[in-house]
């Protein structure tokens, strides 16, 4: 290489050492360091006392060949700074040789520190997003584990509605077939009384369940609104009452007065239900030796039931409470589900009626439930007794029942029997369309619950080979979506569970045959 | 009593650890902020043998790279032994170790090695596995490190320092 011309080398070599702050260091074999040039101090060090930088350097040889030139050309200081570092073997002195990099390394160490600390940033952006995947795949899975055990929740409601309704249909259905056979005002009679009011009771409070399941609220449209009697009311919920107020020594009066010769129109099961938790509640909360008192008015316009007893009361800061849902210690120290009071204030609700509440602890407490009358159907058409009870015409007074349940099968035949009917049981419904045949009977009568086989699509198989007498479908599944389903599949009516036999057999009545009525007129 | 010098490379991906862990085993003490190396740190530290003996461990710290670029490779040079580390929380920089150790063998046959999955202080978020570390096991001497909380570091230096002490060099 050719050397540069002396002035050149001389700028080059003063421009170095200013930038460069070459410190060189000779030390002698012993290890005495004999001459230091350059300015320790630059590099941190005090004076001329560079025996650290000597150990280190003396440590940074370690594995290095001793004899030879070593080169490190980015090394970090202790004191923070970036240098490069020769060793030199030499006679009679070795030099320790140090340039100062940070000039050069100083903007490098920044991109670096700047580059990692992105790169970081990037890897915990990747892991965020990732987690936020893992969060979301987790909310849809529990998301779909919910609609699971919501469409569980489905099944088992519908399966309890259907396994409830049907037995409830028997014992109410043989009861009333009972009632007539049996002398007046015997025990015997009275026992079936009680065994018939607990079943309507049994069926309401198994509605309410099944409707507070589920939808958490009565809905208004599922009310049955009908014609009543105020005085059957007070006599079916003293009778439940009385044996227990009787047992604690309680004075009971259920009074009912009406100023219109107008019937009461509203759902008589419901309305039962509202009077029989109150009157329950109040019996219940009421020592020994009180008295509990019922009172229904009826205008015309509006219902109104007050209930009022002389029991443990209610604190105020309970008051509201006691209309909740489970709200169990509202009324300390006594046992109850606490859902007779939120489900008579859903009831009322749903009747578009007010609830108030008055209670003083340790006088008494008394609720009053006003219900306005509801307005009449559209075109001021009564509302119907039983939706789904149509006005059919029947061709014959053949009726093929097909159900699988032997109970209610045994009961439908004695009621129609009764009716004047001639029914044919038939409980494998594989066979339905075969006897249809062969009777050609003037209503069929078809369970939708029949097992394997839907009621539903045997009363589609019926249509579709051209049978045109009447189709009666009934079903414990009695909402909207099963109504439907019926229609769609050719019934003209259908009855829910558990059937109100008394109810059932007058429709039935009220449908028989012109020619059979003629045929008894003429007998 | 005889003492000899050792001297030890770290080798790993970025911010796995490597100037903590050191800090850690020869000054006992930890920083939470993040500064990057650049070039080397040389540190070092007398470790006790079994038996009475010593042996001085020269500590290179390199600068975290995923791989062996030309001055980590003048670094390594003359090394007797090998640190390898990993970030537990990030499986990618296990990967990185490994193919360093596989880049370094190449100038470095026969030296000891020791691997430290770190970071044990927050295994919640580690990527690498127990079967992992397992598999590692059956190849390498493997710790599972914090050198925030000091787990396992004397332990997988000083084994280190036992391995390049039987060295004949």
């Amino acid at each position: 290489m050719r050397r540069y011309p002396d002035k050149v080398s001389t700028i080059l070599q003063r421009y170095l050492i200013e930038k460069a702050h070459p410190l060189v260091i000779s030390v002698d074999r012993t290890g005495r360091v004999r001459e230091i040039q350059g300015d320790p101090a630059h590099y941190g060090y005090r004076g001329n006392e560079v025996e650290p930088l000597l150990r280190l350097c003396a440590d940074m040889r370690v594995g290095a060949e001793s004899d030879r030139h070593a080169f490190w050309p980015l090394v970090h200081l202790a004191q923070g700074h970036h240098v490069a570092l020769h060793w030199l073997p030499d006679e009679p002195c070795d030099h320790v040789v140090i340039t100062d990099s940070d000039l050069c390394n100083a903007e490098l160490a920044e991109r670096q520190q700047t580059a990692n600390e992105l790169a970081l940033a990037g890897i915990e952006k990747s892991r965020t997003i990732k987690e936020l995947k893992r969060v979301r795949l987790e909310l849809e899975e529990r998301e779909r584990a919910l609609a699971e055990t919501q469409a569980f929740q489905r099944r088992l409601i519908d399966t309890l509605a259907h396994d409830l309704r049907t037995p409830l249909t028997s014992i109410g259905g043989y009861a009333a077939l009972l009632h007539p056979h049996l002398k007046e005002n015997t025990p015997l009679q009275r026992a079936l009384g009680a065994i018939q009011r607990n079943a309507v009771y049994l069926k309401a409070l198994a509605e309410n369940l099944l409707e507070l399941a589920r939808s958490g609220h009565v809905e208004a449209n599922a009310l049955q609104r009908r014609e009543f009697a105020l005085d059957e009311l007070v006599a079916d919920v003293d009778a439940i009452v009385r044996p227990m107020a009787d047992g604690k020594d309680l004075a009971l009066e259920v009074a009912a007065h009406a100023n219109t010769s107008a019937a009461p129109c509203f759902d008589p099961v419901k309305l039962h239900q509202v009077l029989l938790n109150l009157l329950s509640n109040a019996v219940r909360y009421t020592p020994a030796g009180g008295r509990v008192e019922a009172r229904i008015e009826w205008d015309g316009q509006e219902l109104r039931m007050t209930v009022a007893d002389t029991g443990i009361g209610i604190a105020p800061e309970y008051q509201q409470r006691v209309f909740e849902p489970l709200n169990r210690g509202a009324q300390q120290g006594k046992e109850g589900a606490g859902l007779g009071l939120s489900i008579v204030r859903q009831l009322v609700d749903s009747m578009g009626g007010r609830i108030a509440l008055e209670s003083a602890v340790g006088v008494g407490t008394r609720v009053e439930v006003r219900l306005p009358q509801a307005p009449a159907g559209p075109a001021g058409e009564p509302v119907p007794a039983v939706p789904g009870e149509p006005e059919l015409k029947l061709a014959n007074r053949r009726v093929l029942i097909v159900d699988d349940d032997p109970d209610i099968c045994e009961l439908l035949l004695w009621s129609l029997r009764d009716a004047g009917y001639e029914p044919e049981i038939l409980h494998d419904p594989a066979h339905a369309l075969e006897r249809v045949r062969a009777l050609d009977p003037g209503l069929a009568i078809i369970d939708v619950d029949l097992g394997l086989r839907s009621g539903l699509a045997v009363t589609q198989e019926l249509r579709l080979a051209g049978y045109h007498g009447a189709v009666v479908v009934f079903s414990g599944a009695a909402d909207h979506r099963t109504r439907r389903a019926a229609e769609r599949a050719g019934a003209d009516g259908f009855l829910a569970k558990p059937l109100e036999m008394g109810r059932f057999v007058d429709w039935m009545k009220r449908l028989l045959p012109a020619d059979r009525q003629t045929l008894e007129d003429a007998e | 009593m005889t003492e000899r010098a050792r001297k030890i490379c770290l080798l790993g991906d970025f911010a796995v650890g490597k100037t903590s862990l050191v800090s850690r085993f020869v000054n006992s003490t930890f920083s939470e902020k993040y500064l990057t190396t650049v070039g080397v740190k040389v540190d070092s530290k007398r470790v006790e043998l079994a038996g009475g003996d010593a042996v001085k461990l020269v500590v290179w710290d390199l600068a975290g790279k995923a791989e062996l670029d030309s001055l980590n490779r003048s670094y390594i040079r003359g090394a007797h032994g090998l640190m390898l580390v990993a970030d537990g929380t990030r499986g990618a920089s296990l990967r990185a170790a490994l193919y360093l150790w596989m880049q370094a063998q190449k100038q470095l046959a026969g030296v000891p090695v020791v691997m430290l999955v770190n970071k044990l202080d927050l295994i919640a978020q580690w990527e690498v596995s127990t079967d992992d570390i397992a598999r590692l096991q059956q190849s390498l001497p493997t710790w599972r490190t914090s050198a925030k909380a000091g787990d396992g570091v004397e332990e997988a230096f000083a084994e280190l320092a036992r391995r390049t002490a039987e060295l004949p060099r």
